[in-house]
C-alpha cells in the first residue's frame, strides 16, 4: 500500500473577469455566458487552494515551508489579484478567463515554480469563484 | 517523459430545504423510534439540504468552459426545486419506496443528474447538515 502526504494552502484574491469570444457575435456571447458576458465585466472574491504532494522531511517535519508555499503563491498572485483578468493577466490575451481557465492557469504558473525545488511536487488546484461553485484542476 | 492528462472538475452547489421522516412502513411509531430514533418522529422533521454535483469533463477550446452553465443551471434548478421546501416521503415518487436517508436521496440527484449529463456527472456529495454527508458515484473513475 502506498501512502500520499498531501498539505493545502488556502489564499484569497479579488478580481474581475469578463466571458466574452471575441470571434461570437454579440448575440451568441449573451446567449452562451448570459450576464457574465457584459461589457463592464464583474467581479468576485475568489479562493485558491494549493494542494502540494512530497516525503514529510524527517528535520522540519514539513513536507514544504510553508513560508515558501505562501511566498510562490503570492509571486504568482500578482497578476490576478485587484486586477482586470481580461486586461490586465497576460495569461488571458488569448484564453477566457472562465473558472476553469483560471484554474488552468494557476496550475501552470504554480506549478513552474514549484518544480524549481526537490522537494514536492503540485497535487491539485482549487479554484472557488463564489461558494457555490468550484473547479479542481489535476495533471496526472 | 510521461504524457499527462488534464483532470478538470467543475463543481455546483446546490441548496434545499424540506422535511422528512425516517420509517419503515408496517412498522408501529415505537418500533421506527427504536430503529431510527428522533429522526423516526412521527410529525417528521426537516433539513438544509447542501448538494454538491461534480461534473468531470475537458475545457472546451471555444468556450473555455468543462460545461455550457447556462443550458445546465436551467435544467438542474428544477430537480433541486423539486425537493424544495416539500415533504420528500410524500411529494416525491420515488420516496414511496424508498427510505429517505440522506443516502437515498443521494441516490435520487445521481440518478436526475446523470440523466441530465450521463457522460460528465463525476459524483454527487449531499450534506444533511454540517456535519455528515454521503457521497455517491459510479466506480469507472475512482477505481
Amino acid at each position: 500500500m502506498s501512502f500520499k502526504n498531501l498539505i493545502t494552502k488556502k489564499v484569497e484574491f479579488s478580481a474581475s473577469h469578463r466571458y466574452w469570444n471575441k470571434n461570437w457575435s454579440e448575440e451568441k456571447n449573451r446567449e452562451f455566458y448570459g450576464k457574465s458576458s457584459l461589457p463592464g465585466g464583474h467581479g468576485h472574491n475568489f479562493t485558491l487552494e494549493v494542494t502540494v504532494e512530497g516525503e514529510i522531511n524527517p528535520e522540519t517535519g514539513m513536507i514544504i515551508n510553508l513560508f515558501d508555499l505562501k511566498r510562490i503563491i503570492s509571486s504568482v498572485l500578482d497578476d490576478f489579484d485587484h486586477k482586470n483578468l481580461n486586461e490586465d493577466n497576460p495569461h488571458f490575451q488569448n484564453l477566457i478567463p472562465t473558472t476553469e481557465n483560471i484554474a488552468k492557469v494557476l496550475w501552470e504558473m504554480v506549478e513552474k515554480k514549484i518544480l524549481e525545488r526537490d522537494d514536492c511536487n503540485l497535487h491539485r488546484i482549487r479554484v472557488y469563484e463564489t461558494d457555490d461553485l468550484f473547479v479542481d484542476y489535476q495533471k496526472c | 517523459m510521461l504524457t499527462r492528462k488534464e483532470q478538470v472538475l467543475l463543481t455546483r452547489v446546490f441548496k434545499f430545504s424540506a422535511s422528512h421522516r425516517l420509517f419503515i412502513e408496517g412498522l408501529s411509531d415505537e418500533e421506527n423510534l427504536a430503529v431510527f430514533d428522533k429522526c423516526a418522529n412521527p410529525a417528521g422533521h426537516g433539513h438544509d439540504y447542501s448538494v454538491e454535483v461534480t461534473i468531470r469533463g475537458e475545457i472546451d477550446n471555444e468556450t473555455g468552459m468543462v460545461i455550457n452553465r447556462i443550458d445546465f443551471e436551467r435544467q438542474a434548478i428544477p430537480i433541486i426545486e423539486e425537493l424544495n421546501y416539500k415533504w420528500i416521503d410524500r411529494d416525491i415518487p420515488f420516496f414511496e419506496n424508498n427510505i429517505s436517508t440522506v443516502e437515498n436521496i443521494g441516490k435520487y440527484l445521481w440518478r436526475k443528474f446523470s440523466e441530465l449529463i450521463p457522460d460528465k456527472l463525476d459524483h454527487i456529495r449531499i450534506w444533511e447538515n454540517q456535519k455528515s454527508y454521503f457521497e455517491y458515484f459510479e466506480k469507472k473513475h475512482h477505481g
